[in-house]
């Protein structure tokens, strides 16, 4: 069962690389899940071909069961690789500090050693471009404002934060 | 127990270990908000473990190969959903883009991109997180420098910089 599940992800990953090394595509999140879900859609279809025909004992499939399973695994490999996914495409600062603290092997950095390796576009341009591409804020006359969408979203994860009995969004 | 409830316990689990994180989050006051994922987390992996050591029996068990098969999916499935939960709520504590909505809220008029990095820059967050890795013993602090150690970020970090390289093609900023 769980060599199906990791053939199947492997599959849908070694495609998603061959594609990104093509073209890397404007919204990537939805893109992989595009490319997972077929490649999942198609390896089922292939499976439930030869369950018919008793094909597939040793992948350890004995009922539809056993396909759900997969299924909710895959499920979940998937939209975990999408989260992790995000901090491929835009810096973690605390990821960035560490690793620069990693390469200054024995002698360490100061705070001002680190915020001048930091430029202020390397976090904050690409994200808030993000929030236009997805229509979260709009850009008009050079000034940035917050869209309907972005409200709610924002509404949403204020709600969190209050159920997390935490004080603010502390970035 | 039926098959449904069966195949999907990893989901019954995530939502018990919402359940129990959000409940020890608000009102047990000893438990702080990284006490109630671990928490949480444990205890929907007990409820894992339960429900399969229950299901040890005809129809559920064909033979004990199957049974440690299903066992380690549901508890991969259980933890890649747990991950995606605690990601989903940490995005809304520590994500800059939220931090970034949140400054455009407070703007009646609209910030430009130089209006923004008045209160809120590289500065502020890098003092921020250095505070919050020395809070979760990831760096050490002699007073004045900062270094670091092999810990769950560290290794991440590393990780994280070689499937840069693999996905994005992008080089690695290892020294050696």
């Amino acid at each position: 069962m769980l060599i199906t599940c990791i053939s199947l992800f492997l599959t849908a990953f070694l495609m998603h690389l061959i594609l990104w090394r093509i073209r890397h595509p404007k919204s990537p999140v939805r893109a992989i899940l595009i490319i997972f879900f077929m490649t999942f859609i198609a390896g089922t279809a292939v499976l439930l071909n030869n369950y018919e025909a008793s094909k597939i004992e040793w992948f350890g499939l004995h009922s539809m069961w056993d396909i759900l399973r997969i299924f909710l695994l895959y499920l979940a490999w998937t939209f975990t690789y999408c989260f992790i996914y995000h901090g491929f495409e835009d810096d973690s600062p605390s990821l960035f500090i560490v690793l620069n603290i990693w390469n200054s092997h024995n002698k360490g950095m100061t705070v001002e050693e680190l915020v001048d390796l930091m430029p202020d576009e390397v976090f904050f341009k690409n994200r808030i471009e993000y929030l236009v591409i997805e229509k979260l804020a709009v850009l008009e006359n050079g000034r940035y404002s917050i869209s309907k969408k972005g409200k709610s979203i924002l509404k949403l994860f204020l709600f969190l934060i209050k159920l997390m009995k935490q004080d603010s969004v502390k970035g | 127990m039926t098959f449904l409830v069966y195949s999907f316990q990893s989901v019954f689990a995530l939502g018990l270990n919402i359940l129990i994180q959000i409940l020890s989050v608000r009102y047990i006051h000893c438990t702080g908000y990284f006490k109630s994922i671990i928490l949480g987390f444990v205890t929907g992996f007990l409820f894992v473990l339960l429900i399969s050591l229950s299901c040890m029996h005809p129809p559920y068990f064909q033979s004990t190969a199957d049974f440690f098969s299903i066992l380690i999916v549901d508890i991969l499935t259980y933890s890649f959903l747990s991950y995606c939960y605690f990601a989903f709520i940490n995005t809304s504590v520590t994500a800059i883009r939220i931090r970034l909505l949140q400054e455009l809220d407070h703007a009646s008029d609209g910030l430009s991109f130089e209006d923004l990095l008045i209160n809120y820059n590289s500065k502020f967050i890098i003092q921020m997180r250095l505070v919050r890795l020395k809070h979760n013993h990831q760096i050490n602090f002699d007073g004045k420098r900062y270094s670091v150690r092999l810990t769950f970020v560290s290794i991440m970090a590393l990780v994280i910089e070689f499937m840069k390289f693999l996905v994005l093609g992008r080089k690695m900023r290892l020294s050696k």
